[in-house]
């Protein structure tokens, strides 16, 4: 006898990956419980090497759906999750399960037909029991059906109320979050009015006037700060600096002609003199004229500094803070140049006692050299009058740089007391930059600091209600969605096909009585057992059952009602107010 | 106006004579040439007197002033040593100025160097003869006329030549006139138009030393220029005194 139909061992279980398969439709694997396991045809085995490659491949196919996640859930269907979404996964379970009672139709089919039953000539008064396990399965399978689909429906109408729920909850949140939003924005704007008032009552100046107001008083009294200061640290220079022989010839030269100046000779020979050690010149006049600039300078940035405040002029804090930050940096740079300077000059002295005693030094070597070469000229008049001149210029050169010495080892006796005279110059020069400044801001006045704060904010808070106006707007609709959902789910029919299940699982019964027919060869009207027609006895159902709502449905429904006005009156207001916003930013 | 008129004049004319002073004057500066005799005829005593005028001169010169020292000749080819210099011209006359003052105060000392030096008396043991024709002669070129300078040359010597030619340690060796004559004529008497000639140190009271004083007279008359018998003297103790009054 040739079998056609497999045996029943050669059906493997649905592994997990198929578990979605079996009709549950939540997408969650089905416990692999030996009761629950249901059995399908292997893989096809027909086409030799490529079933084994396809068996050795199919790890790794899952693997890589795995990895793409791809959708494992039938849910996931474009069908949605409406009724079709449920009932499609339902009916491919029962058509499994009907597809297994079919199998086992026919396997049993095979074993009777091998034991030649049941008799055709025999009459039997019933259904053989093989017709009667089918028809108990079919009934069972047909009950899960209907339980299953109706379970499956009531908990998409829960599954859906919860959403809801959640979406509700979701609205009502961004609700709030936009009255908190509204509420914020009119303070801002409650501010930018104050502040709109606050400026059109302030018409204060901002700006100072010269305390000291001549113009030559000015530059007389910075020239007698620069000379005084020169006067004070030229000789120190010129102590440092020493002077080589051709420009003390000339400067001898040159005091000839300052002396018949008579009483101008004294300040003519000293401008003389720092003509003559002119680089003692240049670098003590760079560094005083570098002084009292700086002096100047940081007494002119201290007077931006103290003169103008926020607090008195709000309206001009913008400008009187850039102006600060400036004058600042001026000040302190000022300052710090002061600083070198005066400790430039201070080393200076303090190093010019030394300076002096090995110039004396040089001086007495060269006149003990002079004084040998006199003794060596002997009795030639020509050599002794240039040894005897040169013997007394050294002298005179030592005179004077021991002189010099003496007055180093003085200054750098009072070094500490000149320090305080620069410093006190240095002040005057402050003072003299203080009371010389003048500076006008008024012009420069702009709107209140906090108007540019609060339009920020508004801006913020107007992204911000544009991003919560979209969440209500989502969550209001999906509310709605969820509520049509249900009302959708309560009054539809998923078991308006019973009809049609029925006749599937009714026709168990001639395939089981054809195969086993077909099997020994015989018509199946020759077996006196399959004359009289078997018709499972499968009950009727109620195709017009409407299944519950949630207790917690019409609560939802009215406060998505009360939340929907609710959105439309805050909503109201925040578009209002963001409209005259967008027009003043596109003007 | 007129009153303007005069006023102007007034001050314009006050304004250009301002500058007409002293100072617009032409400076007058002394070149004195001085001739050393530190022969052996002479004795410590008349040297340290030679000296001592020297020196007074020293300290009378003043800015502008040059002097010339000027050994007396040994005669031969033996040169005789010689010093010459001077301070810079004054800028304003008879207001010198400190730097001016300092530079008259070099000079002088270098020329108490230079004096002291000519009258070494360790040296004066080795001269035995003196050459004042020839020390003339150099004088004569050193006192080369100059604008505004006074040259006066003053003769620190006993005025007794002593050469192999002229000797005049006796008053028949003196030269005569018609010897002076015979190198006028030769022009071999140096030019000294101008100069005033101031001996010290001559003997003024024996007969030789009055006839050597009329020869110096007449060659100096030879010479172009006139010895004054006031400037003939034994020894001057004043250095004022050393000029001929004009």
């Amino acid at each position: 006898m040739e079998k056609i139909s497999p045996p029943i061992g050669r059906l493997d279980p649905v592994d997990g990956l198929g578990a979605s398969r079996n009709g549950n439709g939540n997408g969650t694997s089905a416990p692999s419980h030996p009761t629950n396991r249901i059995y399908a045809y292997p893989a096809p085995s027909r086409l030799g090497e490529l079933s084994t490659l396809w068996e050795k491949s199919r790890g790794f196919g899952r693997r890589v759906r795995g990895w793409l996640n791809w959708p494992r859930n039938a849910n996931d269907d474009p069908a949605g999750t409406g009724v079709y979404a449920i009932t499609r996964n339902t009916n491919y379970w029962f058509n499994r399960e009907l597809a297994v009672i079919e199998q086992g139709a026919a396997r049993l089919a095979g074993e009777w037909a091998e034991k030649g039953l049941p008799r055709h000539d025999v009459e039997r008064d019933g259904p053989v029991e093989p017709e009667q396990v089918l028809g108990m399965k079919c009934l069972e399978l047909y009950r899960q059906w209907r339980d299953r689909v109706t379970i499956k429906m009531q908990d998409a109408i829960q599954s859906a109320s919860a959403a809801m729920g959640a979406q509700i909850t979701a609205l009502r949140a961004t609700i709030y979050a936009l009255e908190s939003n509204n509420q914020q924005r009119r303070a801002a704007e409650h501010e930018i009015e104050s502040a709109h008032m606050l400026g059109e009552a302030d018409k204060s100046r901002v700006g100072y006037d010269r305390i000291f107001k001549s113009r030559a008083g000015f530059w007389i009294f910075a020239g007698i700060l620069a000379a005084a200061e020169l006067t004070a640290n030229f000789p120190v220079f010129r102590l440092l600096l020493p002077m080589d022989s051709t420009l003390m010839q000339l400067a001898s030269s040159l005091g000839e002609a300052a002396e018949s100046n008579a009483w101008l000779a004294g300040p003519f020979v000293t401008f003389q003199d720092m003509l003559l050690h002119f680089e003692a010149f240049v670098v003590a006049l760079v560094a005083v004229v570098i002084l009292v600039l700086l002096g100047k300078t940081a007494g002119s940035s201290a007077r931006s500094l103290v003169a103008f405040s926020t607090r008195e002029s709000p309206l001009a804090s913008t400008s009187i803070r850039s102006n600060r930050r400036q004058n600042l940096f001026v000040f302190f740079a000022a300052l710090t140049g002061v600083a070198f300077v005066l400790t430039f000059l201070y080393s200076a002295r303090g190093q010019i006692a030394q300076t002096a005693a090995d110039r004396v030094h040089a001086d007495s070597v060269a006149l003990q050299q002079a004084r040998a070469a006199q003794a060596a000229a002997g009795t030639d008049l020509t050599q002794t009058a240039a040894t005897t001149q040169r013997t007394i210029d050294a002298s005179r050169t030592l005179q004077l740089h021991s002189d010099d010495a003496a007055y180093a080892i003085t200054v750098q006796r009072i070094n500490k007391a000149i320090l305080w005279l620069n410093l006190g110059l240095v002040f005057a020069a402050m003072t003299l930059g203080f009371v010389y400044k003048q500076e006008e801001l008024s012009d420069k006045r702009g709107e209140h600091p906090i108007l540019g704060l609060m339009r920020s904010r508004i801006r913020r808070l107007d992204a911000d209600a544009l991003k919560l106006r979209q969440t209500a707007q989502g969550a209001q609709n999906g509310a709605q969605t969820e509520a049509g959902r249900i009302n959708h789910l309560v009054r539809s029919n998923p078991l308006r096909d019973w009809r049609g299940k029925q006749e599937r699982l009714q026709s168990v019964i001639p395939l089981f009585r054809g195969e086993n027919a077909r099997l020994r060869r015989i018509d199946p009207a020759s077996i006196l057992s399959f004359r009289e027609r078997y018709l499972i006895p499968l009950p009727e159902l109620d195709e017009n059952v409407e299944f519950r709502t949630p207790v917690e449905f019409e609560q939802l429904v009215n406060e998505l009602e009360s939340l929907t006005r609710e959105y439309a009156r805050v909503v109201g207001y925040s578009s209002a107010a963001t409209q005259p916003m967008s027009a003043a930013r596109s003007s | 106006m007129t009153k303007n008129l005069f006023l102007t004049t007034l001050s314009l004319a006050a304004f250009g004579c301002s500058s007409v002073d002293g100072s617009a004057l032409p400076p007058q500066t002394h070149s004195y040439i001085v001739g050393v005799d530190i022969s052996g005829s002479r004795t410590p005593t008349e040297l340290a007197e030679s000296k001592q005028l020297l020196e007074a001169l020293i300290n009378e010169l003043e800015v502008g002033d040059r002097l010339t020292l000027v050994e007396m000749y040994q005669g031969g080819k033996l040169p005789a040593r010689q010093w010459s210099d001077s301070t810079r011209a004054p800028r304003a006359v008879g207001k010198p100025g400190p730097s001016e003052l300092r530079r008259l105060e070099d000079f002088k000392a270098v020329a108490r160097m230079q004096a002291q030096i000519l009258f070494d008396t360790t040296r004066a043991k080795e001269i035995r003869n003196t050459d004042i024709f020839g020390t003339l002669v150099r004088a004569a070129d050193y006192s080369r006329p100059s604008p505004n300078t006074r040259r006066t040359l003053l003769l620190l010597s006993d005025m007794i030549n002593e050469t192999p030619d002229v000797t005049m340690t006796t008053r028949s060796s003196i030269p005569t006139d018609a010897w002076i004559r015979h190198l006028s004529a030769g022009r071999r008497i140096p030019q000294l138009r101008d100069v005033c000639v101031v001996v010290a140190g001559a003997d003024v009271s024996s007969a030789r030393g009055a006839a050597i004083r009329d020869f110096w007279e007449k060659y100096f008359e030879a010479a172009g220029t006139h010895l004054n018998p006031e400037n003939y003297r034994n020894m001057i103790a004043n250095a004022s005194e050393v000029g001929c009054g004009g």
